[in-house]
């Protein structure tokens, strides 16, 4: 059974896997109970723009994808704040807005050899060496800053009004935790492709509220049911040669729905 | 004669949204321990007033002295302590304990990047004791009635160690029983740990009964005087309305 490790670009897949299945649900946890789930989709499309720019430009994609989502994350939370335009319109305007460039730009780069299915619905196996160091070192920049601010972000999900009245930043946190969702979502892309990224973010999530526990130990159960889908959905999609990001997505909700029978 | 502290200075405030009025040149101070009772029709402006205190709501023009200094220049926000309106409406989705809750009310005193200490946790411990809620502690928020919950965001509010309290509407949608134990809790807080608290009600009789002050607001500062003397004057007539009548429950 573990031949599967007899290959670079398995191992490579599975280092990838598991750390975007950790920080996937952590980002996702503090967007669910603010009732934001939506951000994670419209970060994923504002990532293939990214990634389309990436193309166009000859950069690194993963790079301008990043870029991309990071002034975007910003730009949705500051019309947000303002209040100007009402919170979820915010997010079907980047998120159509970005998808619509993005085709734009792909037909425009269509004489490149660009697999955008890869994109879109993930190509795990096809992670390089750089993609790889890209996805660790980010990925522990993202758990590293969840855990320093994990009281700032807990304050602002609980009320925002009222870890405003004791000083908290509000506007800063905010800001931090839309911009480590938009890297949490580049990174991701690669994993399970940009359709499915808000289903490994919010499916581990919803998983562990049915057991009613503890912010905390809420926050620690999804991340292992994370764990659980990318580690079998690997595995699974390796054996059987089936897509790695729906797979991985649909052992995510055949465990929900196990729990949810259970519970 | 020892003068007392000035806890909270309100000076010529005026807050207008879209050119029309809310609050009109209000000016009074609150002494440290006082206990004071904010009332006023709805839209009144209790809320705003409030918000302005605790720098939610930016003034359209006038000053707020929080303990002597401008409360923007206040760094220590969390020892004015606040429980909202809206605690009853909290999204019961969440999956968060009372601990969790009360001990998110610490964390902008120790700051948001320490660790909590030995010392935090026996405070947490203490004031949900005082709060009579250490019962509660591995429950859900979201499995406790609207009494208890207010208890909650009391014991989250005095995990800070404020030295003001302040209260929107804290008895709405809790039963006799549960708004008379919340009401010995406040008098209790302000008799023997010396807390400023200020509190917004309708509940007339209660008023008259627990907050030694009175602060009746209708866009403009009706009146501010012992709460014993609110009957001696027209002034629940001038902010409620010529038929207000007022019913004494024994």
């Amino acid at each position: 059974m573990l031949e599967i490790f007899q290959y670079d670009f398995m191992i490579r897949a599975f280092m990838a896997g598991l750390m975007i299945a950790v920080i996937a649900p952590l980002i996702g946890i503090f967007l669910v109970v603010r009732r934001y789930s939506l951000m994670a989709d419209t970060l994923a499309h504002v990532s293939l723009l990214g990634t389309a720019i990436g193309f166009l430009t000859k950069i690194y994609p993963f790079f301008t994808a990043i870029i991309v989502s990071i002034l975007a994350a910003v730009g949705i939370e500051k019309l947000r704040a303002s209040k100007k335009i009402m919170g979820e319109s915010v997010l079907a305007l980047f998120l159509s807005g970005s998808l619509a460039l993005a085709v734009v730009i792909f037909s425009i780069v269509k004489g490149i050899n660009v697999n955008i299915g890869s994109y879109l619905f993930g190509s795990i196996s096809t992670v390089s060496s750089l993609d790889l160091l890209f996805i660790l070192g980010l990925g522990l920049l993202v758990l590293t800053s969840i855990g320093l601010l994990y009281k700032g972000f807990f304050l602002i999900s609980l009320d925002e009004e009222l870890a405003r009245a004791s000083g908290i930043p509000v506007n800063l946190l905010n800001t931090i935790l839309v911009v480590l969702a938009g890297i949490t979502i580049t990174l991701s892309m690669r994993v399970v492709g940009i359709l499915l990224i808000g289903a490994l973010m919010v499916i581990p999530v919803l998983t562990a509220f049915q057991f009613r526990r503890s912010f905390m130990l809420t926050l620690i159960l999804s991340v292992v049911f994370s764990i659980l889908a990318v580690t079998i959905g690997l595995f699974t999609s390796y054996y059987f040669d089936l897509a790695s990001g729906g797979t991985i997505v649909v052992i995510s909700l055949i465990i929900f729905l196990l729990t949810n029978i259970l519970s | 004669m020892k003068q007392a502290i000035k806890a909270i200075e309100v000076k010529n405030i005026e807050v207008k949204y879209q050119n029309q009025t809310v609050l009109e040149n209000i000016s009074f101070s609150i002494n440290q321990g006082d206990y004071v009772a904010l009332i006023g029709p709805n839209g009144a402006g209790k809320t705003t007033l409030l918000k302005v205190i605790l720098g939610l709501t930016a003034p359209t023009s006038g000053e707020i002295k929080i303990f002597g200094q401008n409360s923007k220049l206040y760094k220590r926000k969390y020892e004015v302590g606040y429980v909202p309106q809206k605690i009853a409406q909290i999204d019961t989705q969440f999956p968060v304990t009372v601990w969790e809750v009360v001990a998110s009310g610490r964390f902008a005193k120790v700051g948001i990047l320490k660790r909590l200490e030995k010392k935090d946790i026996n405070k947490i411990r203490e004031v949900m004791v005082i709060s009579k809620i250490d019962n509660l502690k591995d429950r859900l928020l979201s499995d406790l009635s609207g009494g208890e919950r207010q208890r909650v965001f009391i014991a989250r509010a005095l995990a800070g160690e404020p030295k003001i309290l302040i209260l929107d509407e804290p008895t709405m949608g809790v039963d006799m029983t549960a708004k008379d134990n919340f009401f010995n809790l406040l008098e209790y807080l302000n008799r023997d740990f010396g807390l400023t608290i200020i509190f917004v009600s309708h509940d007339i009789d209660a008023i008259s009964q627990k907050a030694k002050y009175v602060l009746c607001l209708n866009r403009k500062l009706v009146c501010h005087t012992l709460s014993k003397e609110l009957d001696k004057g027209s002034y629940l007539e001038e902010l409620y309305g010529d038929n207000m009548k007022k019913v004494i429950h024994k």
